[in-house]
């Protein structure tokens, strides 16, 4: 506990320093580095999670580094990320404190821009779906992320992406992605962190926006590298006012055998009281086969901005066993 | 939110005296005429492309009067909204428009390098640069 606390303030310190609008810097919009195009910026966040029936857990649970550029025709991304890198179960059967310094690779592409395509290589977020686009905790509406996000199909991708933008089709894009090998991070790390353990994905995605609308459509399949094959195919749609924000995503998943996941999606609206302030409700449902899982559960959040790039959320899950309700509460920060 | 879109429209009206604000490129420029979304994805930096040349969309200070009247007619998003907007972009890679500190910079940047979009007020713009979109006031 000593050690998060230290960590907490250390952060805590860091978040202060950063908060110093010293000239050309602000907060949450990285920092130039040298005279070449070339920025540096990050984000990280403490959680604590309270199972009602099970687990007390405190964590440094996301720190990460960016390095990114733009050109006229080539823009640039790495991310390293250290995940967990202090936890401490403070109650349930797992009672124990565990330090981490290994580092991930969250991202690392190159694009290509042309008028009408852009051509990704390495690896990159999925463009599935909403909330896989912006998955880091900071900006994401809260702690917790949505079942269909973590289950339903391969968080990153490793290979490329061809997004083609039809002209005259406003904001409208077509993506093709394409992996034929295992994840980026598994070349350097054994484990596969924060992703699928594949080593292929093909994937299709439309994105259409309509005024104060937008769908995505998703379909595709990945290969486990025990060699089990999956498909899924997703739908998803977003309709935003000034204050409020209404949200969903739904998909199912299926093999040869037949359906390993035949329905998980949720629906979220998010309302703005006052600048900084939003109150979240979530719902979400879901039956997962492979892991023998069902549940319909709802979520109630409020998160607190101070300024937009520093979160304190809280959230309390309300599920179908009163053992799994939760409370989550995090402080993250994008620098 | 309404309430503040309406109060900066007026404070933006009231600073930059009610004067017409143009939307302008270099007179070499091959764009004769662009619609008001399509300005906006150019500074938002969704649309980088225009008959396959690259486009640098130019900004004044954030503090400028003009710029807020830009953001507010054009954008037609608040500050804030813009704020959420760039941070969001910065998890993605990308950056905000490039930004000079004074309206004659904006004049000789669009004038002087190829591809560069940015906006005056009516009596700034001269024969060396060519008028896309006038924002009324």
């Amino acid at each position: 506990m000593k050690r998060f606390i230290y960590l907490f303030l250390f952060f805590g310190t860091l978040l202060t320093l950063t908060h110093a609008d010293e000239d050309g810097y602000h907060l949450g919009h990285g920092i130039k580095v040298g005279n070449i195009p070339l920025y540096a910026g990050g984000y990280f966040s403490f959680e604590y999670e309270n199972v009602n029936d099970g687990k007390e857990e405190v964590k440094l649970d996301d720190f990460s580094l960016m390095l990114y550029g733009e050109t006229e025709r080539f823009d640039y991304m790495m991310e390293l990320e250290a995940n967990d890198i202090y936890s401490e179960v403070l109650r349930g059967p797992d009672k124990n404190e565990s330090v981490n310094f290994r580092l991930h690779i969250e991202r690392f592409y190159v694009d290509y821009k042309q008028e009408q395509y852009t051509l990704r290589a390495g690896k990159f977020n999925s463009f599935i779906g909403f909330w896989n686009r912006i998955p880091i905790n900071v900006l994401r509406d809260t702690t917790s992320n949505p079942e269909i996000v973590q289950y339903l199909f391969p968080h990153f991708t490793s290979g490329v992406n061809v997004a083609y933008h039809p002209e005259g089709w406003d904001e409208s894009v077509l993506n093709v992605m394409l992996q034929e090998t295992k994840d980026l991070d598994a070349y350097v790390n054994e484990a596969v962190y924060n992703n699928m353990d594949i080593n292929r994905h093909y994937g299709l995605g439309l994105e259409v926006t309509s005024g104060l609308s937008a769908y995505r459509f998703n379909a595709g399949t990945f290969r486990l590298r025990n060699g089990e094959v999956r498909y899924y195919a997703a739908a998803a749609f977003s309709y935003e006012e000034s204050r409020f924000t209404l949200q969903g995503e739904a998909g199912i998943q299926f093999d040869e055998d037949g359906l390993t996941i035949p329905y998980m999606g949720y629906v979220q609206g998010t309302y703005s009281i006052a600048d900084g302030h939003e109150a979240i409700a979530r719902i979400e449902s879901y039956e997962d086969r492979v892991r023998g899982k069902h549940d319909t559960f709802g979520v109630l959040g409020y998160t607190w901005r101070p300024i937009y790039p520093v979160a304190l959320k809280g959230e309390y899950q309300m599920h179908r066993q009163d053992g799994d309700n939760r409370f989550l509460f995090s402080v993250s920060m994008m620098f | 939110m309404m309430f503040r879109i309406t109060a900066l429209m007026l404070l933006g009206s009231i600073l930059v005296r009610a004067e017409n604000i143009a939307v302008v490129v270099g007179a070499k420029s091959p764009i004769e005429h662009l619609e008001r979304e399509q300005i906006r994805a150019i500074f938002l930096k969704k649309q980088r492309f225009f008959n396959g040349r690259a486009l640098k969309p130019i900004n004044l200070a954030p503090s400028s009067p003009l710029r807020k009247a830009f953001e507010v007619k054009v954008l037609q998003m608040s500050t804030e909204h813009l704020e959420r907007y760039w941070i969001r972009e910065h998890y993605h890679g990308h950056r905000p428009p490039y930004r000079v500190e004074s309206i004659p910079a904006m004049a000789e940047f669009v004038t002087k390098v190829p591809g560069a979009i940015g906006y005056l007020p009516e009596d700034k713009v001269t024969k060396k640069m060519k008028v896309l979109y006038w924002i009324v006031l």
